[in-house]
Protein backbone atom coordinates (compact mmCIF):
# COMPACT_ATOMS: atom_id res chain seq x y z
CA UNK A 1 0.00 0.00 0.00
CA UNK A 2 1.02 3.37 -0.97
CA UNK A 3 2.69 5.48 1.94
CA UNK A 4 5.53 7.83 1.15
CA UNK A 5 4.79 11.71 0.63
CA UNK A 6 4.84 12.44 -2.95
CA UNK A 7 7.05 15.36 -4.90
CA UNK A 8 5.05 18.13 -6.05
CA UNK A 9 5.40 17.47 -9.43
CA UNK A 10 4.28 13.94 -8.47
CA UNK A 11 1.01 15.67 -6.43
CA UNK A 12 0.09 17.92 -9.69
CA UNK A 13 -0.12 13.96 -11.81
CA UNK A 14 -2.20 12.51 -8.95
CA UNK A 15 -4.36 15.62 -9.38
CA UNK A 16 -5.00 14.93 -12.99
CA UNK A 17 -5.72 11.56 -12.18
CA UNK A 18 -8.00 11.95 -9.04
CA UNK A 19 -9.74 15.03 -11.38
CA UNK A 20 -10.33 12.18 -14.40
CA UNK A 21 -13.46 9.75 -14.61
CA UNK A 22 -11.13 7.44 -16.35
CA UNK A 23 -7.59 6.90 -16.82
CA UNK A 24 -4.93 9.16 -18.66
CA UNK A 25 -2.17 8.53 -20.93
CA UNK A 26 1.39 11.07 -20.26
CA UNK A 27 0.33 13.50 -22.95
CA UNK A 28 -2.99 13.49 -21.66
CA UNK A 29 -1.90 14.58 -18.50
CA UNK A 30 0.52 17.07 -20.04
CA UNK A 31 -2.59 18.65 -21.44
CA UNK A 32 -4.10 19.09 -18.39
CA UNK A 33 -1.97 21.35 -16.39
CA UNK A 34 -0.11 23.85 -18.52
CA UNK A 35 3.11 23.42 -15.81
CA UNK A 36 3.92 19.97 -16.62
CA UNK A 37 6.61 18.69 -19.18
CA UNK A 38 6.56 15.56 -21.04
CA UNK A 39 9.56 14.22 -19.66
CA UNK A 40 8.64 14.93 -16.14
CA UNK A 41 4.77 13.65 -16.31
CA UNK A 42 6.62 10.51 -17.79
CA UNK A 43 9.63 9.94 -14.79
CA UNK A 44 6.71 11.27 -11.95
CA UNK A 45 4.49 8.21 -13.14
CA UNK A 46 7.33 5.78 -13.51
CA UNK A 47 7.93 6.59 -10.20
CA UNK A 48 4.39 6.47 -9.13
CA UNK A 49 3.95 3.06 -10.30
CA UNK A 50 6.69 1.88 -8.16
CA UNK A 51 5.34 3.92 -4.91
CA UNK A 52 2.23 1.57 -5.37
CA UNK A 53 0.28 4.72 -5.97
CA UNK A 54 -0.91 4.34 -9.94
CA UNK A 55 -1.51 1.33 -11.71
CA UNK A 56 -0.80 0.95 -16.02
CA UNK A 57 -4.75 0.96 -16.86
CA UNK A 58 -5.90 0.01 -20.56
CA UNK A 59 -3.74 0.79 -23.48
CA UNK A 60 -5.42 3.28 -25.78
CA UNK A 61 -4.94 4.92 -28.89
CA UNK A 62 -3.40 8.17 -28.14
CA UNK A 63 -3.56 10.13 -31.76
CA UNK A 64 -1.81 7.57 -34.19
CA UNK A 65 0.54 6.08 -31.23
CA UNK A 66 -0.57 3.07 -28.58
CA UNK A 67 -0.37 4.41 -25.31
CA UNK A 68 -0.55 3.09 -22.06
CA UNK A 69 -3.44 4.87 -19.62
CA UNK A 70 -2.63 5.05 -15.89
CA UNK A 71 -5.38 4.92 -13.12
CA UNK A 72 -4.69 5.92 -9.25
CA UNK A 73 -4.62 3.07 -6.83
CA UNK A 74 -5.17 5.03 -4.33
CA UNK A 75 -8.01 7.90 -3.74
CA UNK A 76 -7.18 11.91 -2.87
CA UNK A 77 -9.37 11.01 0.08
CA UNK A 78 -7.28 8.27 1.24
CA UNK A 79 -4.13 10.50 0.15
CA UNK A 80 -5.22 13.39 2.29
CA UNK A 81 -5.71 11.21 5.42
CA UNK A 82 -2.40 9.68 5.19
CA UNK A 83 -1.02 13.00 5.23
CA UNK A 84 -2.64 14.19 7.86
CA UNK A 85 -1.92 11.31 9.84
CA UNK A 86 1.80 11.43 8.90
CA UNK A 87 1.75 15.09 10.26
CA UNK A 88 0.01 14.71 13.50
CA UNK A 89 3.02 12.37 14.49
CA UNK A 90 5.63 15.46 13.91
CA UNK A 91 6.58 17.93 17.14
CA UNK A 92 7.17 21.05 16.22
CA UNK A 93 10.39 21.17 18.25
CA UNK A 94 12.02 18.55 15.91
CA UNK A 95 11.07 20.33 13.21
CA UNK A 96 12.40 24.26 11.82
CA UNK A 97 9.09 25.92 12.63
CA UNK A 98 8.11 28.33 15.34
CA UNK A 99 4.50 27.54 16.50
CA UNK A 100 1.95 29.45 18.96
CA UNK A 101 1.56 26.45 21.07
CA UNK A 102 4.98 24.32 21.06
CA UNK A 103 3.88 21.67 23.43
CA UNK A 104 1.10 19.88 24.22
CA UNK A 105 -0.87 20.44 27.85
CA UNK A 106 -3.02 18.55 30.16
CA UNK A 107 -6.47 19.33 31.12
CA UNK A 108 -6.08 20.25 34.70
CA UNK A 109 -3.72 22.99 33.17
CA UNK A 110 -5.75 24.31 30.94
CA UNK A 111 -8.91 24.06 33.28
CA UNK A 112 -6.72 26.01 35.85
CA UNK A 113 -5.24 28.62 33.34
CA UNK A 114 -8.91 29.34 31.87
CA UNK A 115 -10.02 30.15 35.23
CA UNK A 116 -7.24 32.70 36.00
CA UNK A 117 -7.85 34.28 32.56
CA UNK A 118 -11.99 34.31 33.42
CA UNK A 119 -11.79 35.86 36.85
CA UNK A 120 -9.25 38.32 35.77
CA UNK A 121 -11.33 39.72 32.90
CA UNK A 122 -14.13 39.49 35.20
CA UNK A 123 -12.07 41.90 37.55
CA UNK A 124 -10.99 44.53 34.02
CA UNK A 125 -14.31 44.34 33.32
CA UNK A 126 -15.91 45.55 36.92
CA UNK A 127 -12.96 48.17 37.15
CA UNK A 128 -14.39 49.81 33.64
CA UNK B 1 42.36 25.57 12.28
CA UNK B 2 42.92 22.50 14.45
CA UNK B 3 40.71 20.47 16.12
CA UNK B 4 41.88 19.97 20.06
CA UNK B 5 39.86 18.75 23.14
CA UNK B 6 40.51 22.40 24.39
CA UNK B 7 38.38 23.40 21.40
CA UNK B 8 35.71 20.98 22.59
CA UNK B 9 35.71 22.17 26.41
CA UNK B 10 35.49 25.73 25.18
CA UNK B 11 31.94 24.76 22.83
CA UNK B 12 31.08 22.50 25.92
CA UNK B 13 31.36 25.49 28.28
CA UNK B 14 30.09 28.28 26.34
CA UNK B 15 26.79 26.24 25.94
CA UNK B 16 27.11 25.68 29.20
CA UNK B 17 27.17 29.42 30.22
CA UNK B 18 24.20 30.58 27.57
CA UNK B 19 21.97 27.71 29.25
CA UNK B 20 22.53 29.50 32.37
CA UNK B 21 22.18 32.92 31.06
CA UNK B 22 18.97 32.23 29.56
CA UNK B 23 17.71 30.49 32.37
CA UNK B 24 18.53 33.14 34.85
CA UNK B 25 17.11 35.88 32.50
CA UNK B 26 13.50 33.69 32.24
CA UNK B 27 13.01 33.09 35.41
CA UNK B 28 15.13 35.29 37.54
CA UNK B 29 15.80 38.76 35.95
CA UNK B 30 12.65 38.12 33.42
CA UNK B 31 14.62 40.65 30.71
CA UNK B 32 12.68 38.83 28.22
CA UNK B 33 10.35 41.99 28.45
CA UNK B 34 12.93 44.49 26.68
CA UNK B 35 13.31 45.24 23.15
CA UNK B 36 16.78 45.10 23.77
CA UNK B 37 16.53 41.81 24.37
CA UNK B 38 16.85 41.63 20.31
CA UNK B 39 20.48 42.40 20.51
CA UNK B 40 21.12 39.78 23.23
CA UNK B 41 19.37 37.20 20.70
CA UNK B 42 21.64 38.47 17.58
CA UNK B 43 24.82 37.95 19.98
CA UNK B 44 23.95 34.35 21.21
CA UNK B 45 23.15 33.67 17.34
CA UNK B 46 26.34 33.99 16.74
CA UNK B 47 27.94 32.58 19.46
CA UNK B 48 25.77 29.48 18.47
CA UNK B 49 27.58 29.51 15.09
CA UNK B 50 30.70 29.68 16.65
CA UNK B 51 29.59 26.43 18.34
CA UNK B 52 29.36 24.72 15.39
CA UNK B 53 32.69 24.38 14.22
CA UNK B 54 35.06 23.10 17.39
CA UNK B 55 37.95 24.19 16.18
CA UNK B 56 41.19 26.48 17.01
CA UNK B 57 41.84 28.85 14.94
CA UNK B 58 45.36 30.80 14.30
CA UNK B 59 45.01 33.72 16.49
CA UNK B 60 43.41 31.73 19.55
CA UNK B 61 45.33 32.21 22.62
CA UNK B 62 46.24 28.86 24.47
CA UNK B 63 45.38 28.87 28.27
CA UNK B 64 47.90 26.12 29.49
CA UNK B 65 46.73 23.69 32.18
CA UNK B 66 48.57 21.46 33.98
CA UNK B 67 46.99 19.44 36.32
CA UNK B 68 43.19 18.71 34.63
CA UNK B 69 43.91 18.56 31.06
CA UNK B 70 47.17 16.63 30.96
CA UNK B 71 45.91 13.18 32.25
CA UNK B 72 42.94 13.21 29.96
CA UNK B 73 45.11 14.66 27.29
CA UNK B 74 47.46 11.63 27.73
CA UNK B 75 44.60 8.80 28.03
CA UNK B 76 42.95 10.57 24.66
CA UNK B 77 46.03 10.33 22.80
CA UNK B 78 47.32 7.04 23.96
CA UNK B 79 47.32 4.22 20.84
CA UNK B 80 44.39 1.88 20.79
CA UNK B 81 46.30 -2.09 21.72
CA UNK B 82 49.03 -2.33 19.30
CA UNK B 83 47.05 -0.25 16.90
CA UNK B 84 48.54 3.18 15.75
CA UNK B 85 45.29 4.77 16.18
CA UNK B 86 44.49 7.20 19.24
CA UNK B 87 41.79 7.37 21.15
CA UNK B 88 41.24 10.91 20.43
CA UNK B 89 40.73 10.31 16.00
CA UNK B 90 38.30 7.34 16.89
CA UNK B 91 35.98 9.44 19.06
CA UNK B 92 36.62 12.78 16.71
CA UNK B 93 35.23 10.27 13.99
CA UNK B 94 32.32 8.93 15.49
CA UNK B 95 31.61 12.39 17.05
CA UNK B 96 31.54 13.48 12.98
CA UNK B 97 29.77 10.92 12.38
CA UNK B 98 27.17 11.75 14.31
CA UNK B 99 27.04 15.05 13.99
CA UNK B 100 26.27 14.51 10.50
CA UNK B 101 23.76 12.21 10.73
CA UNK B 102 22.10 14.11 13.08
CA UNK B 103 21.76 17.34 10.13
CA UNK B 104 20.70 14.64 7.85
CA UNK B 105 18.51 13.44 9.79
CA UNK B 106 17.36 17.12 10.71
CA UNK B 107 17.27 17.81 6.80
CA UNK B 108 15.36 14.74 5.87
CA UNK B 109 12.87 15.36 8.78
CA UNK B 110 12.25 18.68 7.66
CA UNK B 111 11.90 17.95 4.22
CA UNK B 112 9.15 15.02 4.73
CA UNK B 113 6.98 17.14 6.70
CA UNK B 114 6.99 19.78 3.74
CA UNK B 115 5.94 16.67 1.69
CA UNK B 116 2.81 15.40 3.95
CA UNK B 117 1.85 19.50 4.20
CA UNK B 118 1.57 19.77 0.43
CA UNK B 119 -1.57 18.94 -0.59
CA UNK B 120 -2.94 21.15 1.77
CA UNK B 121 -1.80 24.63 0.28
CA UNK B 122 -3.78 27.10 -0.41
CA UNK B 123 -4.09 28.10 -3.59
CA UNK B 124 -6.67 30.65 -3.63
CA UNK B 125 -6.43 32.67 -0.32
CA UNK B 126 -9.44 34.99 -1.83
CA UNK B 127 -11.34 31.96 -0.65
CA UNK B 128 -10.37 32.84 3.15
CA UNK B 129 -10.96 36.73 3.04
CA UNK B 130 -10.99 37.34 6.52
CA UNK B 131 -7.24 35.39 6.36
CA UNK B 132 -6.37 37.31 3.45
CA UNK B 133 -7.41 40.82 4.68
CA UNK B 134 -4.60 39.93 8.17
CA UNK B 135 -1.80 38.56 5.50
CA UNK B 136 -2.22 41.68 2.86
CA UNK B 137 -2.90 44.05 5.66
CA UNK B 138 0.81 43.22 6.94
CA UNK B 139 2.19 42.80 3.68
CA UNK B 140 2.62 39.25 3.73
CA UNK B 141 -0.20 38.18 1.18
CA UNK B 142 2.61 36.68 -0.39
CA UNK B 143 3.47 33.75 2.05
CA UNK B 144 2.31 30.39 1.28
CA UNK B 145 -0.73 29.19 3.16
CA UNK B 146 -1.54 25.69 4.32
CA UNK B 147 -4.51 25.21 5.91
CA UNK B 148 -4.66 21.58 7.39
CA UNK B 149 -7.52 19.21 9.08
CA UNK B 150 -5.82 18.47 12.34
CA UNK B 151 -5.25 19.84 15.33
CA UNK B 152 -1.79 21.59 14.73
CA UNK B 153 -0.51 24.45 16.38
CA UNK B 154 -0.50 27.73 14.00
CA UNK B 155 2.89 27.86 12.87
CA UNK B 156 5.57 29.63 10.36
CA UNK B 157 7.53 26.59 8.90
CA UNK B 158 10.81 26.90 7.40
CA UNK B 159 13.64 29.10 6.61
CA UNK B 160 14.80 29.50 3.10
CA UNK B 161 11.22 29.15 1.55
CA UNK B 162 9.09 30.23 4.99
CA UNK B 163 5.09 29.09 4.65
CA UNK B 164 2.37 29.63 7.36
CA UNK B 165 0.45 26.74 8.55
CA UNK B 166 -2.90 26.91 9.82
CA UNK B 167 -5.42 24.09 11.69
CA UNK B 168 -8.90 23.96 9.98
CA UNK B 169 -10.59 25.71 13.21
CA UNK B 170 -12.89 28.22 13.21
CA UNK B 171 -11.13 31.25 14.96
CA UNK B 172 -13.08 34.40 15.25
CA UNK B 173 -11.76 37.69 13.91
CA UNK B 174 -10.24 38.93 16.54
CA UNK B 175 -8.40 35.43 17.01
CA UNK B 176 -7.19 35.21 13.45
CA UNK B 177 -6.11 38.41 13.84
CA UNK B 178 -3.37 37.63 16.96
CA UNK B 179 -3.22 34.64 15.56
CA UNK B 180 -2.01 35.98 12.24
CA UNK B 181 0.21 39.09 14.38
CA UNK B 182 2.51 36.16 16.63
CA UNK B 183 3.36 34.14 13.21
CA UNK B 184 4.01 37.06 11.38
CA UNK B 185 6.08 38.59 14.09
CA UNK B 186 7.96 35.86 13.94
CA UNK B 187 8.33 35.92 10.12
CA UNK B 188 9.53 39.49 10.30
CA UNK B 189 12.21 39.17 13.41
CA UNK B 190 14.00 35.85 11.54
CA UNK B 191 13.29 34.39 14.32
CA UNK B 192 14.11 30.90 12.82
CA UNK B 193 17.37 31.79 11.86
CA UNK B 194 18.36 31.48 15.72
CA UNK B 195 16.24 28.32 15.63
CA UNK B 196 18.39 26.90 12.88
CA UNK B 197 21.49 27.49 14.58
CA UNK B 198 20.55 26.39 17.89
CA UNK B 199 19.26 23.05 15.87
CA UNK B 200 22.67 22.88 14.57
CA UNK B 201 24.43 23.42 17.41
CA UNK B 202 22.32 20.66 18.83
CA UNK B 203 23.53 18.30 16.23
CA UNK B 204 26.99 18.96 16.51
CA UNK B 205 26.55 18.59 20.51
CA UNK B 206 24.89 15.53 20.85
CA UNK B 207 26.51 14.24 24.14
CA UNK B 208 26.16 17.80 26.01
CA UNK B 209 22.72 17.81 28.06
CA UNK B 210 22.77 21.58 28.30
CA UNK B 211 22.31 21.93 24.63
CA UNK B 212 18.90 20.21 24.93
CA UNK B 213 17.92 22.18 27.79
CA UNK B 214 19.13 25.39 25.83
CA UNK B 215 17.13 24.25 23.04
CA UNK B 216 13.76 23.99 25.42
CA UNK B 217 14.87 27.06 27.20
CA UNK B 218 15.54 29.51 23.90
CA UNK B 219 12.07 28.26 22.59
CA UNK B 220 10.50 29.49 25.17
CA UNK B 221 12.37 32.96 25.33
CA UNK B 222 10.94 33.53 21.51
CA UNK B 223 7.25 32.68 22.54
CA UNK B 224 7.92 35.07 25.75
CA UNK B 225 9.53 37.78 23.52
CA UNK B 226 7.12 37.53 20.35
CA UNK B 227 3.94 38.14 23.17
CA UNK B 228 5.57 40.51 24.73
CA UNK B 229 6.04 42.70 21.41
CA UNK B 230 2.66 42.19 20.02
CA UNK B 231 1.06 43.07 23.10
CA UNK B 232 3.54 46.09 24.39
CA UNK B 233 0.43 48.73 23.05
CA UNK B 234 -2.57 46.38 24.30
CA UNK B 235 -4.79 46.99 27.03
CA UNK B 236 -5.61 44.55 29.78
CA UNK B 237 -8.44 43.24 28.37
CA UNK B 238 -7.05 42.65 24.92
CA UNK B 239 -3.99 41.04 26.63
CA UNK B 240 -6.33 38.58 28.23
CA UNK B 241 -8.43 38.18 24.80
CA UNK B 242 -4.74 37.05 23.87
CA UNK B 243 -4.31 34.57 26.52
CA UNK B 244 -7.92 33.15 25.57
CA UNK B 245 -6.52 32.74 21.84
CA UNK B 246 -3.53 31.15 22.84
CA UNK B 247 -5.26 28.43 25.37
CA UNK B 248 -7.85 27.95 23.00
CA UNK B 249 -4.82 26.84 20.76
CA UNK B 250 -3.87 24.73 23.24
CA UNK B 251 -7.03 23.41 24.48
CA UNK B 252 -7.65 21.70 20.56
CA UNK B 253 -3.83 19.64 20.97
CA UNK B 254 -4.14 18.58 24.69
CA UNK B 255 -3.26 15.39 25.88
CA UNK B 256 -5.72 13.29 27.39
CA UNK B 257 -3.67 12.31 30.83
CA UNK B 258 -1.22 14.20 32.94
CA UNK B 259 2.23 14.08 31.41
CA UNK B 260 4.18 16.47 33.25
CA UNK B 261 6.09 16.40 36.80
CA UNK B 262 8.42 18.75 37.72
CA UNK B 263 9.81 20.47 40.86
CA UNK B 264 8.09 23.64 42.04
CA UNK B 265 11.21 26.21 42.72
CA UNK B 266 10.26 30.11 41.61
CA UNK B 267 8.77 29.58 37.99
CA UNK B 268 10.62 26.07 37.24
CA UNK B 269 8.73 23.58 36.76
CA UNK B 270 5.50 25.16 35.30
CA UNK B 271 4.89 24.39 31.57
CA UNK B 272 5.61 26.83 28.65
CA UNK B 273 2.17 27.84 28.68
CA UNK B 274 2.04 28.59 32.41
CA UNK B 275 5.02 30.67 31.67
CA UNK B 276 3.49 32.22 28.95
CA UNK B 277 0.46 33.27 31.02
CA UNK B 278 2.11 34.38 34.14
CA UNK B 279 3.85 36.66 31.80
CA UNK B 280 1.20 38.28 29.90
CA UNK B 281 -1.47 38.32 32.83
CA UNK B 282 0.73 39.03 36.11
CA UNK B 283 1.74 42.13 37.24
CA UNK B 284 5.44 40.99 38.75
CA UNK B 285 6.43 40.54 35.08
CA UNK B 286 5.48 43.98 33.48
CA UNK B 287 8.64 45.84 31.89
CA UNK B 288 10.34 48.14 34.88
CA UNK B 289 12.34 51.48 33.75
CA UNK B 290 15.77 52.53 34.14
CA UNK B 291 17.28 48.98 32.95
CA UNK B 292 19.59 50.27 30.31
CA UNK B 293 22.54 50.11 32.29
CA UNK B 294 21.47 46.48 33.03
CA UNK B 295 20.86 45.75 29.48
CA UNK B 296 24.33 47.56 28.27
CA UNK B 297 25.51 45.15 30.90
CA UNK B 298 24.60 41.97 29.34
CA UNK B 299 25.70 43.54 25.45
CA UNK B 300 29.07 43.37 26.84
CA UNK B 301 28.70 40.01 28.88
CA UNK B 302 27.20 38.87 25.50
CA UNK B 303 29.76 40.27 23.20
CA UNK B 304 33.00 38.73 25.89
CA UNK B 305 31.35 35.47 25.57
CA UNK B 306 31.31 35.57 21.86
CA UNK B 307 35.36 36.59 21.56
CA UNK B 308 36.39 34.48 24.31
CA UNK B 309 34.86 30.96 22.88
CA UNK B 310 36.70 32.46 19.67
CA UNK B 311 39.81 33.44 21.00
CA UNK B 312 40.34 31.46 24.27
CA UNK B 313 41.35 28.07 24.37
CA UNK B 314 42.15 25.60 27.18
CA UNK B 315 44.93 22.75 26.56
CA UNK B 316 46.97 20.25 28.53
CA UNK B 317 50.60 21.34 29.00
CA UNK B 318 53.23 19.08 28.59
CA UNK B 319 55.59 20.56 30.44
CA UNK B 320 55.54 19.32 33.99
CA UNK B 321 56.02 21.56 37.25
CA UNK B 322 58.88 19.89 38.57
CA UNK B 323 60.62 19.59 34.84
CA UNK B 324 59.59 23.09 34.87
CA UNK B 325 61.62 23.59 38.23
CA UNK B 326 64.78 21.72 37.05
CA UNK B 327 65.44 23.08 33.83
CA UNK B 328 67.81 26.64 32.62
CA UNK B 329 67.58 28.75 30.18
CA UNK B 330 71.10 29.72 28.67
CA UNK B 331 71.05 33.15 27.60
CA UNK B 332 73.81 36.00 26.99
CA UNK B 333 72.30 37.13 30.11
CA UNK B 334 72.52 35.02 32.84
CA UNK B 335 75.46 32.33 31.15
CA UNK B 336 79.09 32.92 29.86
CA UNK B 337 82.01 31.34 29.04
CA UNK B 338 85.93 30.97 30.01
CA UNK B 339 88.15 30.13 27.67
CA UNK B 340 90.95 28.58 29.28
CA UNK B 341 94.30 26.77 27.86
CA UNK B 342 92.63 24.04 25.95
CA UNK B 343 89.08 24.38 26.65
CA UNK B 344 85.82 25.98 27.08
CA UNK B 345 84.32 26.59 30.63
CA UNK B 346 80.41 27.45 30.60
CA UNK B 347 78.75 28.98 33.26
CA UNK B 348 75.05 29.65 34.60
CA UNK B 349 73.60 32.30 36.82
CA UNK B 350 77.68 32.51 38.10
CA UNK B 351 77.32 28.22 38.32
CA UNK B 352 80.14 25.95 36.09
CA UNK B 353 78.07 23.98 34.28
CA UNK B 354 80.55 21.59 32.04
CA UNK B 355 83.25 22.09 29.55
CA UNK B 356 83.37 22.02 25.81
CA UNK B 357 86.16 21.02 23.68
CA UNK B 358 84.77 24.03 21.20
CA UNK B 359 81.86 26.83 21.47
CA UNK B 360 79.23 25.46 19.09
CA UNK B 361 77.05 27.56 17.11
CA UNK B 362 74.30 27.57 19.88
CA UNK B 363 76.46 29.52 22.18
CA UNK B 364 77.85 31.87 19.71
CA UNK B 365 76.33 34.69 21.08
CA UNK B 366 77.52 33.97 25.05
CA UNK B 367 80.39 36.44 26.11
CA UNK B 368 83.45 34.51 26.34
CA UNK B 369 86.51 35.57 28.60
CA UNK B 370 90.07 34.85 29.44
CA UNK B 371 90.86 32.70 32.52
CA UNK B 372 92.98 35.43 33.44
CA UNK B 373 90.69 38.09 33.50
CA UNK B 374 88.56 35.61 35.71
CA UNK B 375 90.89 35.48 38.72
Amino acid sequence: MATRALSQRQLEVMEALWNSESGMTASEIVRSNDELQINTVQASLRSLVRKKYIKVGEIVYSGTVLSRSYVPLISKEEYLEMSCQALAKFSSSSLLMASLINEENDRETLNELEKMIAQRKKELEKGE
Amino acid sequence: MEVSLGSFITCFLTVLFLTVYVFVTIYVKKDVLYDGMKIVFLLISIILVRMLVPFNFSFTITIPSYTVLPPIDRFLFSFIGGTGIELAQVLFGIWLVVTMAQILRMILRQRKFRSYLRPFRVKDLTRYPRLYQVLRENDVADLPVYIVPINISPAIVGVFRPVFVLPRQEFSDRELYYICQHEIRHYRNHDLWLKLFIDLVLCAQWFNPAAYFLNKQLTLVFELSNDQGILASCSELQRMEYTECILKVAESRQKNTSYYVGLSFVDIGKSDLEMRTNYIVSEKYRPKKGRFLSMAAQYVLMAAVLVASFMIVPEGSSMQQEVEETTLGITPENSYIVKSESEYLLFVDGNYMFSLLYIPEEFAELPVYEEEDMR
